[in-house]
């Protein structure tokens, strides 16, 4: 049997609450400087941690994840938002450490957690391909060589010398995408990344993929989009609240966990006190109704919650704010209250149309009000609450009317307006 | 009697040259050039974001009379020359038309912390503006006394202002505008910064002076200060006065379009010497029951052949871009000429509060893309009825009705 390339043992992570107020960043000056030398150097050895508490204080993002992933293979990782997906793979990146817990990883790892981290707009698309390939280790022969392949994949072979800057909206992706597969590595680690650029780029990245798992490297790859997950991955891994819920062949967990996702059993366990009602999931649907990780501007598409309602009492209503960094873009409130006379579980979909937001990163948070129906005086309350990034992408950069705008992409929305044009 | 009587006066602004490397000799001569109305070819290398604005009237043709004893607020959008009527009532600029004729002693606050000397202590400040003042030296000690208590600085009299934080040079500012026994106090909007106990003490004193039979020329933006003092509220809008009122008939309008009669040209110079000029002509509301929107025209003038542009507005409030908004496509020109754009702006979609739209045009010429920006912008207020008290909490800059889907996914659970 050959070695695995990925193995993860007992991967926790625990994030203090109380600590992420202390300042944890790196000093360069100072007392700061000398304390954070010291945190460095005798940082506790993963493994060793104290375990931290079971209270309202730590969120436990992962609770001993381990799984091992050979050559050659594609592992998908589903779950709901906020199951823990993203911190898995951060910790595989090497961008958080894990609380507890052990990884192994052989071979050269190129993670794309964001794409176009890392390019200078102000440089050419050249120029930004050699830093990069320079930055991941690889001789300027191998990228000079790989160059045409590369940029003929990202579709960027015309704009050779042009500055990624004044290249259309979506080029970096694309070559930041372009780059890592057509540079070599051995293990990628992927969030997210197959829902940005246009269908036809979404159909090449999806085919290199496939290609790559079978010329032996190890890809990891994070997935809202069902469809992508069971085209692409050759086992998937679907964890909830930290846990590994089930791993195995890509239909059966896929089936598994849609069927228990949408029937609402995804709850805490039976010990627990069961809430009258609970936020399940937050998602981003596309125009059909199916799982998506970006929105597509030139179509409809729905900011989704799964509502669990238990109790015959209550009135539940869906609230959801639509945030941009620290804007507050606008709120929307369910037009009437869920109320359920037995156990059920709702679907309540904000509708945002097409052509209505811009391209760029939005975050959705989802409120659930709770009133009693049998004590109309007491006051609601808030039950569950989840906040959801993504990322508003135009599919079809060419045909964008901005697509020669050079003056970047601002605003919080980006509305067709009327307009005439009359010569007197 | 009257305190102040103002006759047809108007404030125009000078050609104001904003050139990037002016302070380098040969820019210096270009400067001068243009300004003398020269037609002036860029230097080599330069593009053409350097702009020169054509002078424009920022007050006109106001005539007033304001009585003894009256609180007269100014109202109206930003821009709109509020500041600048206050400046020409305290003296600071000239009026370039008209006259204005003061009764009375003026004491004045038209930014936080101009009557006040950074190097000097609070108390040398208090001394200074008591002498100004001419408070006998007998009625010294109380005049300081009552000063410190209004600005609440007790104990930190012997302090050098420049260590004061932003309240606190607030608070001295307003306590020596407000104390002595003016006859004319004139404050521009400054008290938003300050807390509300304070706001509500500068409230209180601006209500013993008016009973001392003082006037108040005041320009407030805050709704509930305008409701509780005013005797008089003037709405300025283009420079002009809109509206003259008693408070209880003024109410914020739904819409405010201050600059309904805008009157802005730019101009700028493409590469060839090829002058573009855009033009306002007309800004009107629409209204079909439901959705209220703009309608927005302005025109572009010329003088290039082969030209392609697209007509571009941007709506900003607080320096946020809400949204802008491009003509679909090339405009193609075949001869120099003359372009009417209409744009549409929806403005049921955008909450309580005060935007401004730009507008411009992108040209392109061969490879390049130049970006004309008209210097002047129309104001837009927008004003609804109060949501209920806990949509206050949070304050989203759109009011978008989304549409929703709900159903059951699940069968009843026996």
């Amino acid at each position: 049997m050959t070695e695995s390339r990925i193995s993860a043992c007992g991967v926790t992570k625990v994030f203090d609450r109380r600590e992420a107020r202390r300042t944890k960043g790196i000093s360069t000056e100072g007392i700061g400087a000398l304390r954070t030398l010291i945190r460095e150097t005798w940082r506790t050895a993963p493994g060793r941690a104290a375990v931290a508490a079971r209270d309202k204080y730590h969120t436990w993002a992962l609770d001993d994840v381990s799984f091992e992933v050979g050559p050659g293979e594609v592992l998908g990782i589903i779950g709901r938002n906020g199951a823990g997906k993203s911190t898995l793979l951060n910790i595989l990146a090497r961008v958080m450490h894990p609380t507890a817990g052990r990884v192994v990883i052989r071979g050269k790892v190129v993670s794309m957690l964001e794409l176009g981290i890392g390019f200078a707009p102000d440089l050419t698309v050249r120029q930004n391909l050699q830093i990069h390939g320079r930055l991941a280790g690889i001789p300027a022969r191998r990228i000079d060589e790989a160059e045409d392949e590369i940029l003929g994949f990202a579709g960027l072979s015309d704009c050779r010398e042009v500055p990624l800057a004044a290249c259309p909206s979506g080029s970096a992706v694309q070559l930041a995408f372009a780059a890592v597969i057509g540079l070599g590595a051995d293990v990628i680690l992927a969030d997210e990344v197959l829902a940005v650029g246009d269908s036809r780029f979404r159909h090449a990245c999806e085919e290199r993929v496939r290609n790559a798992g079978a010329s032996g490297e190890s890809v990891l790859f994070v997935s809202h989009d069902m469809a992508a997950i069971r085209r692409i991955c050759t086992r998937v891994l679907w964890i909830d609240r930290g846990r590994i819920v089930q791993v195995g062949p890509t239909d059966h967990v896929v089936d598994n966990y849609m069927s228990e996702l949408l029937g609402g059993k995804l709850l805490p366990a039976a010990t627990e006190d069961v809430p009258p009602c609970t936020l399940l999931d937050l998602r981003l649907l596309d125009a059909e109704r199916s799982q998506v990780g970006a929105l597509q501007l030139t179509e409809p598409g729905y900011i989704d919650c799964l509502v669990r309602i238990t109790s015959p009492d209550i009135a539940v209503t869906v609230e959801i704010e639509l945030w941009q960094r620290r804007l507050h873009v606008l709120t929307s409130v369910a037009p009437r209250p869920i109320t359920a006379r037995s156990p059920r579980t709702f679907r309540a979909g904000m509708r945002i149309p097409a052509h209505f937001l811009n391209e760029q990163q939005y975050q959705a948070r989802c409120k659930l009000i709770v009133t009693s129906i049998s004590d109309p005086a007491a006051p609601p309350v808030v039950a569950g609450e989840q906040r959801l990034d993504f990322a508003a992408m135009n599919p079809r950069p060419h045909e964008s009317v901005w697509k020669d705008w050079p003056w970047g992409r601002g605003g919080l929305i980006s509305p067709r307006l009327e307009w005439t044009v009359a010569s007197p | 009697m009257l305190a102040i009587r103002i006759r047809n006066l108007g404030r125009y602004f000078g050609p104001h040259v904003e050139i990037d490397g002016a302070e380098r000799p040969g820019e210096a001569w270009r400067a001068l050039l243009i300004v003398a109305g020269f037609n002036v070819r860029p230097a080599a290398g330069d593009d053409v974001q350097r702009t020169v604005t054509v002078p424009g009237h920022v007050l006109r043709d106001i005539s007033l009379d304001i009585e003894q004893g009256s609180a007269v607020c100014l109202v109206g959008a930003s821009g709109t020359g509020k500041s600048v009527l206050l400046r020409i009532l305290a003296g600071v600029i000239p009026p370039t038309a008209g006259s204005v004729e003061m009764y009375g002693s003026v004491s004045s606050l038209l930014a936080v912390g101009d009557n006040l000397d950074n190097r000097l202590t609070a108390f040398e400040n208090i001394q200074k503006f008591r002498i100004a003042l001419g408070v006998p030296a007998a009625a010294a000690a109380t005049y300081e006394t009552d000063v410190i208590r209004f600005a609440g600085l007790e104990g930190f009299e012997h302090v050098p202002i420049r260590t004061f934080s932003t309240g606190m040079t607030l608070r001295l500012s307003v306590a020596l505008a407000l104390s002595g026994t003016p006859s004319i106090v004139l404050i521009d909007d400054v008290l938003g910064v300050g807390d509300i106990a304070f706001q509500q003490k500068c409230v209180d004193r601006l209500h013993q002076l008016k009973e001392e039979n003082c006037t108040l020329v005041l320009a407030f933006s805050d709704e509930t200060l305008v409701q509780q003092l005013a005797t008089r509220v003037i709405t300025l809008g283009g420079g002009r006065v809109v509206n003259d009122v008693q408070p209880h008939h003024w109410m914020p309008h739904q819409f405010v379009s201050t600059a309904a009669d805008v009157e802005w040209r730019t101009a700028q110079q493409l590469p060839e010497d090829d002058v573009i000029a855009l033009r306002a002509i007309d800004v009107e509301l629409y209204n079909d029951g439901e959705d209220t929107a703009v309608d927005v025209q302005f025109t572009l003038e010329t003088k290039a052949v082969r030209l392609q542009c697209w007509p571009t507005i941007y709506v900003v409030r607080d320096r946020v871009v809400v949204f802008r908004s491009v003509f679909s496509g090339f405009v193609p020109m075949a001869e120099p000429g003359r372009l009417t754009f209409g744009v549409r702006v929806p403005t049921h979609i955008l909450s309580d509060g005060d935007y401004i739209m730009t507008f411009g045009v992108a040209t392109r010429q061969e490879s390049t893309i130049y970006s004309l920006k008209a210097q002047d912008a129309v104001s837009l207020s927008v004003r609804r009825p109060k949501q209920s008290a806990d949509d206050a909490a949070s304050n989203p800059v759109l009011t978008v009705t989304m549409p929703w889907e709900i159903e059951a996914l699940t069968r009843p659970a026996e």
